[in-house]
C-alpha cells in the first residue's frame, strides 16, 4: 500500500495509517506468545514454587528439602532430616546466610544457638531421625550459595532468588 | 503456592460468581455496590499475592491474568456457544410500553430501575413513552424510546 490514510469513510477525516495498525497487530501477537511462554515457565517452577524448583540433596539418611528458585521476601521451607548424634542434631550455618535470609522461623525450636568460628551452631536435642523444618526469606535477589553443616557433614545449597 | 495456579483459580472462581450472580450485580447502581465490589477486589488482592512481595511474583499474576483472557477470549471466538453461557444476551424486559413481568423479577429489575434508566438516558418521563427496554449484557438497561419522545 503506498498511500498513507485509507480511502475508506472521506467524509470523516479520519488519520487511519493501517501499516502501522498492521504492524501493531504484528507486534500484539508476538507478544502474547512471550506472555504465555513466560506464565509456561512460572508455571512449572522455574520462577519458584513449581515442580521444576524442587530440590533434594541426599546423603545416607541425610537429606534436604529445598528449592532451587525463590523470589525476593517470598516464604519458603528449607526441610532438614537428620539423625541424631550423641543425643542430638548439631546444624551449623556461616554467619553470611543471615545477610542474605531472614529466618522466620526454624521448627522445633533449638535448645542452644552460639557462634563458633564465624559459623552459628544451633542444636536440637533429640533421639532418633528428626525432621527440621526453617521458614527463611531472602532478603536480597541473586544467586545464593550456602554451605551449612548438619552434625558435621556438610552440604552445600544453591539458590537463585528473582528480585 | 505457585502464582500461576493461585491466579488462574481466582479468575475462574470469579467468572462463574459473577455468573451467577446475575447480571444486575455487575452495574454499579448505587454507592452500596460499589463500595461491595471495592471490598471484593481487596479480598481477591489478599487471596493472590498473600505474603508474596516480590517484582517477579507480581509479574506473573498480571501476566496469568492476561493470559487468562487471552485463553477465554479465544475460547470464545472458536466456540461461540461459550460466549452466551459465560457473558449472557442481551434481554427484552419492556415490549411496546408493557414491562414483561417475568423476567424482570427473575432478572432482579424492577419498573424503578427501568424508570430511571429512560429518564437518564432520554428524559422519558412514564412508562408508555418507552416502546422497547433491554436488558444489556454487562446489566444496564437500554431504552429505545417511541419516535414522538426522542
Amino acid at each position: 500500500m503506498n498511500r498513507k490514510t485509507e480511502d475508506k469513510a472521506e467524509t470523516l477525516k479520519l488519520p487511519a495509517d493501517m501499516r502501522l495498525t498492521e504492524r501493531s497487530w504484528k507486534v500484539q501477537r508476538l507478544g502474547w506468545s512471550l506472555l504465555v511462554i513466560y506464565i509456561v515457565m512460572a508455571a512449572i517452577g522455574l520462577f519458584g514454587t513449581g515442580v521444576l524448583s524442587n530440590k533434594r540433596v541426599q546423603s545416607a539418611d541425610y537429606s534436604i528439602k529445598y528449592e532451587r528458585f525463590g523470589r525476593y521476601e517470598m516464604p519458603q521451607e528449607f526441610r532438614i532430616l537428620a539423625p541424631a548424634v550423641n543425643g542430638q542434631v548439631e546444624i551449623s550455618v556461616p554467619q553470611e546466610f543471615t545477610g542474605h535470609y531472614g529466618i522466620a522461623s526454624i521448627t522445633p525450636e533449638p535448645q542452644s544457638q552460639s557462634i563458633r568460628g564465624g559459623q552459628i551452631v544451633l542444636q536440637f536435642p533429640a533421639d532418633s531421625t528428626s525432621l527440621l523444618v526453617m521458614q527463611v526469606e531472602a532478603e536480597k535477589p541473586g544467586l545464593h550459595s550456602t554451605t551449612l553443616a548438619v552434625n558435621g557433614k556438610p552440604f552445600t545449597i544453591s539458590q537463585f532468588i528473582y528480585p | 503456592m505457585n502464582p500461576v495456579l493461585r491466579g488462574a483459580a481466582i479468575y475462574i472462581f470469579l467468572l462463574i460468581v459473577f455468573r451467577i450472580m446475575g447480571k444486575r450485580s455487575l452495574s454499579e447502581t448505587t454507592t452500596f455496590d460499589f463500595i461491595l465490589l471495592l471490598i471484593i477486589s481487596e479480598v481477591t488482592q489478599q487471596a493472590l499475592v498473600g505474603k508474596d512481595f516480590s517484582l517477579t511474583g507480581s509479574t506473573i499474576l498480571i501476566g496469568t491474568l492476561m493470559c487468562m483472557e487471552l485463553l477465554f477470549s479465544a475460547i470464545k471466538s472458536k466456540f461461540p456457544v461459550f460466549d452466551k453461557i459465560l457473558e449472557g444476551e442481551p434481554m427484552l424486559i419492556v415490549d411496546r410500553g408493557s414491562p414483561l413481568k417475568r423476567r424482570m423479577k427473575k432478572s432482579r429489575v424492577d419498573e424503578e430501575d427501568i424508570l430511571e434508566a429512560a429518564r437518564q438516558s432520554f428524559g422519558l418521563e412514564r412508562m408508555d413513552q418507552i416502546k422497547y427496554a433491554v436488558l444489556e449484557k454487562d446489566g444496564s438497561i437500554s431504552i429505545i424510546p417511541y419516535d414522538e419522545f426522542r
